[in-house]
């Protein structure tokens, strides 16, 4: 095969795709978008994990328990009282958590009995159900510390009353906490690879046929292996772009301030971003090749966008299943296009690297699919129904 | 030289066309006519390698085209019926295009493209997006495309299909210069007084079959009429296909 006339496809259809605001823009958008929504998503998990986050806490009724609103104040929980009607703040999400203390609270308390007060929140409201269940937590500590005073006061060692004490360990390290955190980094991340040639392998394909230059250019005498190879540089080539910069956005979105507020360490190092690059870079030419494929059946750029995007459901499936534990990795999986790159994905993450002979085995497999991929599509362009758009 | 030897083809349980033959020599431009389905397309397409007749072959200056595509495909130059450009290449950067997959290389390739953009009057649209020329610059554009590697054999499919006068008659006589030039020439149009002008010899087919080929004088002659419109419906059988 020469590669001249396969250069001469690859520089016209880059130029033309560079032309093609609609293509390319869809392309690059992701880039910026991708790690956009990832550093959203952090951001709301920051806010949430955040262990000493100031409470506003409405109080209906009166607490005259100064020990209990000194225990609060401590940590950081600002009490408001004489607030009126908190369940409708709460509704209407003005208040996020408030507590109604019963008229009998001081009388109960002096009684050494239950003294009532009503916890009021909104469990479909992520900020109220976080702030209410800090707030249960440290009255149920109020009431243990009352509880043991009042034991001691009596004689009685606190302990009789614990038939157990509960330790908690923590074994995670931070690298592992995360890639719990970050376990949908490597949806976007490989979701690049998916989306950054869309809309060009569309064009280049079904594009042509739509608009009969497909039929103009197999009238050349270029064997159809050059002209298949050349279609693809070009829409790998975009691929990689946009998989180089939704890598280098990713470390540039992960680096501020409000992300890092997550109490776990998240941040790509330029580092593990060449290190993702060349894991994610062979994903990124395969998926461009099936792309070309799946296009060439389709008889408008419209309908090949559609089955293109059926195809992004791919990542996105197998992603959200190895990120909420429904599958376990197994080890034939780190040999698998896609499945393989996600694997050794999170493994970086987490602080774990593959080694490098599984990663060269995943490349080597997923280039060789590549290679099938385009022999395929260049057999089928012989096809005269791929060709043809009416009969005789 | 083009020939088409017992061509046979057929779609599912449809003939396209039935034992076609015949011969386009050098220096003489055929025309093919025939009305809407009469396999036409098909004829030019299994000329091109497009499509894979089941019986016959054709071939190009000796080469058949399903045994040795690429020196057949090298050797022919051709404009179909569907111009397919790129809108958003220039017209200048078509032809170059072209001429690089013909393996053209500078700096021929720059003065075959500054020839055949004079040739056909591009010049002054010459850098502009094919998606802002109109439909005769664009069936220009093609056609400049198709000379782009000065091919000793041309098949062109309805080239003045879409043209105003002035440009229906540069093409005219373009296809007569490259007769003049020793070129073998297929030209497939719907367009009577075209085909009288043009073309040195006809093959009318109808219903996939050929039904009468010679000059246009011969085809006169045997048919009884005086002009071809009229010979080629009393051959079809119909005046379904006239313009």
């Amino acid at each position: 095969m020469t590669w001249r006339p396969t250069l001469t496809v690859m520089r016209k259809e880059l130029r033309d795709s560079i032309r093609d605001r609609r293509s390319l823009g869809s392309a690059l958008l992701y880039a910026v978008w991708g790690p956009a929504v990832m550093a959203l998503a952090l951001m709301a998990l920051a806010r949430s994990r955040a262990p000493e986050q100031p409470i506003a806490l409405a109080i209906e009724g009166h607490l005259q328990d100064p020990a209990l609103v000194a225990f609060l104040a401590e940590r950081s929980v600002t009490i408001i009282e004489g607030q009126s009607g908190p369940a409708d703040g709460i509704r209407s999400r003005q208040l996020e958590v408030a507590l109604v203390v019963g008229d009998d609270y001081t009388a109960e308390f002096s009684r050494f009995e239950p003294a009532r007060v009503t916890l009021l929140f909104d469990s479909s409201w992520s900020d109220s159900n976080a702030k209410a269940s800090r707030v249960r937590d440290l009255l149920t500590q109020y009431a243990d510390r009352v509880s043991d005073t009042r034991l001691l006061l009596r004689g009685v060692s606190p302990s009789i009353a614990s038939p157990l004490r509960v330790v908690e360990r923590d074994l995670s390290t931070p690298a592992g906490r995360a890639a719990m955190v970050l376990a949908t980094l490597p949806i976007f991340l490989l979701l690049s690879a998916f989306v950054g040639g869309m809309g060009v392998a569309a064009d280049l394909t079904a594009g042509e046929r739509e608009r009969g230059s497909l039929e103009t250019l197999l009238l050349h005498p270029v064997p159809r292996v050059a002209l298949v190879v050349g279609k693809w540089a070009a829409v790998s080539l975009v691929s990689l772009a946009t998989l180089t910069l939704t890598l280098w956005m990713s470390r540039i979105i992960l680096a501020q301030p409000r992300v890092q507020a997550v109490d776990v360490p998240v941040g790509l190092s330029a580092g593990e971003a060449a290190e993702m690059w060349v894991v994610l870079a062979p994903l990124a030419v395969l998926v461009a090749s099936v792309q070309l494929l799946i296009a060439l059946f389709s008889k408008t750029y419209k309908e090949a966008q559609t089955q293109l995007s059926m195809f992004i459901f791919l990542p996105m499936i197998s992603g959200f299943l190895f990120a909420f534990g429904s599958v376990e990795t197994q080890s034939w999986m780190a040999w698998l296009p896609m499945l393989g790159q996600h694997v050794v994905i999170s493994d970086l993450l987490r602080g774990h690297p593959s080694p490098a002979l599984s990663v060269a085995g995943l490349t080597a497999v997923t280039l060789v699919a590549t290679a099938l991929t385009l022999a395929i599509t260049a057999r089928l362009l012989d096809r005269e129904s791929i060709v043809r758009r009416s009969g005789a | 030289m083009i020939a088409i030897e017992q061509l046979h083809k057929k779609y599912g349980r449809t003939i396209a066309v039935s034992s076609v033959s015949f011969v386009a020599p050098n220096g003489l431009v055929t025309g093919l006519l025939g009305p809407n389905g009469a396999g036409k397309t098909t004829v030019l397409r299994a000329l091109t390698g497009l499509v894979k007749p089941d019986r016959g072959r054709a071939a190009v200056d000796d080469c058949d085209v399903q045994q040795r595509p690429l020196a057949a495909r090298s050797r022919l130059g051709v404009l179909p019926e569907q111009v397919g450009l790129y809108d958003r290449l220039r017209a200048r950067e078509h032809l170059t295009y072209c001429g690089e997959l013909r393996g053209l290389v500078e700096p021929d390739l720059g003065r075959r493209v500054d020839l055949m953009l004079d040739r056909l009057g591009l010049t002054a649209i010459a850098m502009r997006p094919a998606g802002e020329l109109s439909l005769g610059q664009r069936r220009r554009v093609a056609l400049a495309c198709a000379l782009i590697h000065n091919p000793s054999n041309v098949v062109l499919d309805e080239p003045t299909n879409g043209l105003d006068v002035l440009s229906a008659r540069e093409v005219r006589r373009v296809v007569r210069d490259l007769a003049s030039a020793g070129c073998a020439v297929v030209l497939s149009s719907h367009v009577m007084p075209e085909v009288s002008a043009v073309c040195d010899r006809i093959v009318i087919l109808a219903r996939g079959l050929v039904v009468a080929s010679g000059t246009p004088g011969e085809i006169l002659a045997q048919t009884g009429s005086t002009v071809l419109e009229e010979a080629f419906v009393r051959l079809i059988g119909s005046e379904e296909g006239l313009n």
